[in-house]
């Protein structure tokens, strides 16, 4: 599941709450309470997923974004003030209840789905960005539209307000918690808040989606067991490109030898790649495999076998020339070669890579053989340097332009019309739910639909 | 050394002798021929990922050994042919080897895992 069908589950569960408010029977303290408390954990998740998206801060009201002074950024900060406000609106401390209530179960379920996309940008973003992801969302990539919808799930949430008053109005009689509870969602719908989720509309770009297809950070010990599609061989090459861009410093020779050889290998499988992409993994598979090294330990040994097990599957679909849609595997090369590169770089610094695999040492029956005298490898070393240039010119065929621009295609290759597609197909279905409640419900307020 | 010159006694030592070491010079000699040529296509490709597969396989348990030699003339008739004979040879001195039951276990498993990935290597180039 990814972050854009978290966030829009979520607002169907938002409508499905209004709708539901709208038909509950008269309101009782205890379910008051039970609304009111669920109510709260939306907007503190909005608000949660609001403030990672803009200052990787989930914290951070009354702390001015560095650089924040293009209109669109005052108006996004004021969205994160303004919902952090509401999010901590329950200074009295009430208590929550548990309630039957249909419209409890759906703010629930709406809370836990917010979270969950909080959950999921928040494991490319914290405590620093852990991933090429999370590094071009921090540069700002796909967090203008990501924060506009969130602008209209939050839209969706006053609906709530709107129809929890129209609900709590029918309590007679009104007690006390029940005038606290109208207040407070009366403070929400009638406050600044609305204006700036206008404005946030109004002015933050609609596309491109790029979160909606974002997963949750991959690990490299939860990678799928078994490598039988290519899904999920592609989220094992996620899963080991993110284990090799998260630690530099323990690729050793054998990732960078099995790393270059997927590479070459998934390239294949894409029939429409470039021929100079290929060229150029196919030296990087040269010059990597005459170097050396230790053996990994840990996790960089989990890395080591899964790049086998990947690289296995991959041979097998190229042996039986079966080829197998692969937009999903190739869009991770220019990330792969990117870590490998970085882990490269890394492991030349710290003294962990040999070459000299060619120098003469003796003769044996007259054939003049050379048993190799390993020296620690330098910048300088024709193969590093000649592995570097070749991964570099892998890596160029995604970084022309603007590096932020280019950090953002390396980290969302492939475009997010899957996501969207199923997003459509799920809010039409949702729609189609909801029509079903609305029937003979004239009063209750309309959710605004995208 | 020209390289058809390196490949030929190479293979010859593997068809004569019993020592490990014209293994992994085999196997780089194989790689080098690939290497040295700019547009080797898709079989060439396949077939150097095999050989790889088997280097890494054997890694632990052959010499580490090369022999130098010129690169090969790209565009060689010759080269293909001394090829497939030196992964002939190969992977009858693996298959060999496996039977020698005073090799561990998994070395003769790697021995014979890479046997296969050369009998791969030499069915895409045959």
């Amino acid at each position: 599941m990814t972050y854009g069908l978290w966030i829009s589950r979520a607002r169907v569960h938002l409508g499905d709450a209004a709708e539901q408010l709208a038909v509950a029977p008269a309101a009782a303290d205890r379910d008051v309470l039970a609304l009111v408390a669920r109510r709260g954990i939306v907007y503190q998740q909005l608000h949660r997923t609001v403030a990672l998206l803009l200052n990787n801060q989930a914290t951070g009201v009354g702390r001015p974004r560095r650089g924040a002074t293009t209109p669109v950024e005052a108006v996004l900060n004021r969205f994160r003030d303004r919902l952090h406000l509401i999010a901590t609106d329950n200074e009295q401390g009430m208590p929550s209840a548990t309630s039957h209530l249909p419209a409890a179960a759906s703010l629930t379920a709406a809370g836990d789905c917010l979270g969950l996309a909080a959950d999921i940008l928040a494991s490319h973003l914290l405590p620093r960005p852990r991933t090429p992801e999370g590094l071009a969302i921090q540069l700002g990539a796909g967090v203008a539209p990501a924060l506009a919808e969130l602008a209209h799930a939050t839209m969706d949430a006053l609906a709530v307000d709107q129809a929890l008053q129209a609900w709590l109005s029918t309590a007679a009689p009104p007690s006390g918690i029940v005038a606290w509870a109208a207040d407070a969602t009366r403070r929400a719908t009638t406050g600044p808040l609305p204006a700036v989720l206008r404005d946030v509309i109004t002015t933050a770009p609609a596309d491109p989606r790029l979160l909606d297809e974002l997963h949750l950070a991959p690990t490299i010990t939860a990678t799928p067991p078994a490598i039988e599609t290519p899904t999920s061989a592609a989220a094992t090459l996620r899963a080991i490109r993110t284990w090799l861009w998260q630690h530099p410093a323990r690729v050793h020779a054998v990732h960078l030898r099995l790393g270059t050889q997927v590479g070459l290998a998934v390239n294949y499988l894409d029939t429409t790649a470039n021929p100079r992409t290929q060229s150029a993994w196919r030296r990087a598979v040269g010059f990597a495999d005459d170097i050396e090294g230790s053996t990994p330990t840990d996790d960089g040994a989990h890395a080591t076998a899964r790049l086998a097990d990947l690289l296995i599957w991959v041979r097998t679909r190229l042996t039986r020339d079966d080829t197998p849609p692969t937009d999903e595997l190739t869009a991770e090369l220019p990330g792969l070669a990117h870590a490998l590169l970085t882990g490269l770089n890394a492991a030349v610094a710290r003294g962990h890579l040999f070459v000299n695999r060619s120098r003469l040492d003796h003769r044996r029956k007259g054939v003049l053989r050379a048993k190799t005298i390993w020296a620690r490898a330098t910048r300088e070393s024709t193969e590093i340097s000649g592995l570097q240039y070749a991964l570099a010119a892998i890596c160029r065929t995604v970084d022309q332009g603007q590096p932020q621009q280019s950090r953002a295609r390396a980290a969302f290759q492939r475009p997010p019309q899957a996501a969207a597609a199923a997003l459509t197909s799920m809010r039409s279905e949702s729609s189609r739910a909801l029509a079903q409640l609305r029937r003979g419900n004239a009063d209750a307020p309309q959710r605004r639909s995208r | 050394m020209r390289y058809i010159e390196a490949i030929e006694k190479i293979t010859s030592e593997l068809e004569h002798d019993t020592s490990d070491d014209p293994v992994r010079a085999g196997l780089r000699l194989a790689l080098l021929a690939w290497r040295q040529d700019d547009d080797p296509g898709p079989s060439w490709d396949k077939a150097a990922l095999a050989v790889l597969a088997a280097e890494e396989l054997l890694r632990p348990y052959v010499p580490d050994t090369t022999a130098p030699c010129q690169p090969p003339v790209p565009g060689d008739a010759t080269v293909s042919l001394a090829v497939v004979r030196l992964l002939l040879a190969l992977i009858v001195r693996l298959e060999r080897s496996v039977d020698e039951a005073t090799r561990p276990l998994p070395e003769r498993l790697a021995r014979h895992a890479a046997a296969g990935q050369l009998d791969q290597a030499l069915a895409l180039l045959t």
